[in-house]
């Protein structure tokens, strides 16, 4: 009788998906992909064709081969670089979670964290990064710990802000019933709140993944010795161009691994997020 | 003996909502009670402060009069006594059918383990034999009540609040809802209060209904329901039955045509 049964739930699960795979999703899913293949091959036949025909000197225009030289040149020195890039921006990220969390259970729990902290966590963003770096190099040197300052001060904000909301968006009524059950502010916490704030937190953490590179390069810009903002900045000023663009290409696809690594995380970690939203959405 | 048997109270409930537009005096003077092991309903039309009055019962509003007694102590804003259903099922998306049930046992400090061991046996009982370990969105609306009923069962109290539990569900998932509550409730021994708009709901499972005003909430009337247990379902199709209907309906049009002269 309980096997009969279990057929009904089943049954119930592929129907959403029995929808799309009329269509087909792997199908879609694949020529998606095709698409973006297709349209970044477009684009480089056309920067190739510009940098062929156009009369851009190399340094100006650098073509899309000549980039592909330039880091098979010396893959070995792009990829010191890029290490020590990945490296802060993956610690940063890091501490930039840790804080980011920390910063929107305080704001949530305590009226009293709220009005203290929330005016200056807002007020941080209005602070122009680039412009107090080389202060922050003079402070901290030319070590880790100043691309970590800057890495978090960019990253912090939309973990805290996303896990915030996702904290005060908890159903009242959810509050209400937890209280009825006799559960402390920390059961609720612990056991209604969190886990409901875990996809704003991830929206928020992947935000703060594809921002971590640029926060790594600001930090190197105004002070390192070693590291893919640095080697970007001394390219440029000797115009080799191409080389600069062989750099970027690198940061995009160290932006790119981490965002989808924190996307592989919170399927793996929220794999119900994803299923009640489907169910929500119909 | 009488005060003895007199399991919950609730006398005297006055509540005025202050908002911006203005005040909202939801519920003047209420008074209700339920004795060891009755079933009551508390019918009245959308919007009379029934929810309100559940959850002031339930201590999780606290009134600008009146008190709640449980076993004759007074206990007006304290959670966590009574058994509360609230209308929405409230099941979370991150639990299994079978962790949202337990919920209230793991906050009481139930091992999870334990906690699943002791809801395991009435799994089945619940209609919900061979869902344990599915996600409540898999759930029918008639599942996910009783879902939600077992996690308020689980919570062991005497007192049941029940606020309009079928009220979401079809007519037809809701007939089979109440014949199922009428063969559970025999077996549970708990003292429930519920609250519906639905006249042959209250009829048919109660021992007592209390007939609600519209806004501001007054008790207008109080029904012994005199059918015979154990009722079945066919109890609907009785002249009897007819006879409490008829009753309860005239109250309730009273009560409604009051609240719109005055
Ligand atoms: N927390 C609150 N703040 C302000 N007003 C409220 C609050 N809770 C309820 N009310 C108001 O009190 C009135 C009664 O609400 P309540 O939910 O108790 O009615 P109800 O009888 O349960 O209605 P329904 O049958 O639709 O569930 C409504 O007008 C509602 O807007
Ligand atoms: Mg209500």
């Amino acid at each position: 009788m309980s096997a009969g049964r279990r057929v009904l739930p089943a049954a119930t699960r592929t129907a959403p998906e029995g929808k799309t795979r009329r269509s087909s999703p792997l199908m879609a899913a694949s020529s998606g992909y095709l698409i973006s293949l297709l349209l970044g091959l477009i684009a480089i036949a056309i920067w190739q064709a510009v940098a062929d025909f156009s009369s851009l000197k190399q340094w100006l225009l650098p073509s899309p081969w000549e980039v592909l030289q330039a880091f098979a040149d010396s893959p070995a020195l792009i990829m010191r670089h890029a290490a020590v890039t990945a490296e802060e921006a993956l610690l940063g990220f890091g501490v930039a979670l840790a804080i980011g969390a920390a910063l929107a259970i305080a704001i949530t729990q305590s009226r009293l964290a709220e009005r203290a902290l929330y005016p200056y966590v807002i007020a941080s963003q209005a602070v122009p990064v680039i412009a107090i770096a080389p202060v922050l190099v003079v402070w901290f040197g030319f070590g880790l710990l100043p691309k970590i300052v800057v890495i978090v001060l960019i990253t912090f904000f939309p973990v805290t802000i996303n896990m915030v909301d996702g904290i005060r968006n908890v159903d009242p009524e959810m509050m209400g019933l937890m209280r009825s059950m006799g559960a402390s502010r920390w059961q609720i916490f612990r056991l209604v709140q969190l886990p409901s704030a875990m996809p704003y937190f991830f929206s928020g953490a992947k935000v703060a993944a594809a921002v971590s590179v640029i926060g790594a390069i600001f930090g190197e810009w105004v002070g390192a010795n070693e590291g893919l903002g640095y080697f970007l900045k001394y390219s440029s000023a000797q115009f080799l161009t191409a080389r600069v663009f062989a750099a970027i290409l690198v940061l995009a696809v160290m932006g790119l691994a981490l965002f989808y690594a924190v996307a592989f995380v919170e399927r793996k970690t929220i794999p119900w997020a994803k299923r009640a939203r489907h169910t929500a959405s119909q | 003996m009488a005060m003895t048997s007199m399991l919950l109270q609730a006398q005297g409930i006055t509540k005025t909502f202050v908002e911006k537009a203005g005040e909202l005096p939801t519920l003047r003077n209420v008074s209700v009670h339920a004795r060891q092991g009755e079933f009551v309903s508390i019918i009245g039309p959308s919007g009379c402060g029934k929810s309100t009055l559940l959850s002031i019962v339930a201590g999780l509003v606290t009134p600008d009069e009146g008190r709640v007694l449980l076993h004759g102590n007074v206990v007006t804003g304290q959670a966590g006594l009574v058994g509360y259903m609230p209308q929405k099922d409230l099941l979370v998306p991150w639990r299994t059918v079978l962790d949202n049930v337990i919920l209230s046992q793991e906050i009481a400090g139930v091992s999870r383990r334990a906690a699943r061991a002791k809801a395991m046996p009435l799994i089945e009982g619940f209609g919900l034999g061979g869902f344990a370990s599915a996600y409540p969105h898999t759930l029918s609306g008639g599942m996910r009540q009783r879902a939600a009923f077992l996690r308020t069962v689980l919570f062991e109290k005497e007192v049941l609040l029940l606020d309009e539990p079928f009220g979401a569900l079809d007519a037809l998932t809701r007939s089979t809802m109440h014949e199922w509550l009428l063969g559970v409730w025999n077996k549970l021994s708990k003292t429930v209060v519920l609250v519906t708009h639905d006249v042959d709901e209250a009829i048919l499972l109660s021992d007592r209904v209390y007939v609600m005003t519209p806004l501001p909430g007054q008790v207008k009337a109080e029904f012994a329901i005199t059918l015979p247990r154990p009722r079945l379902y066919d109890l609907v199709l009785t002249q009897d039955f007819l006879k409490h209907k008829a009753a309860l309906l005239s109250a309730l049009r009273d009560s409604v045509a009051l609240a719109g002269a005055s």
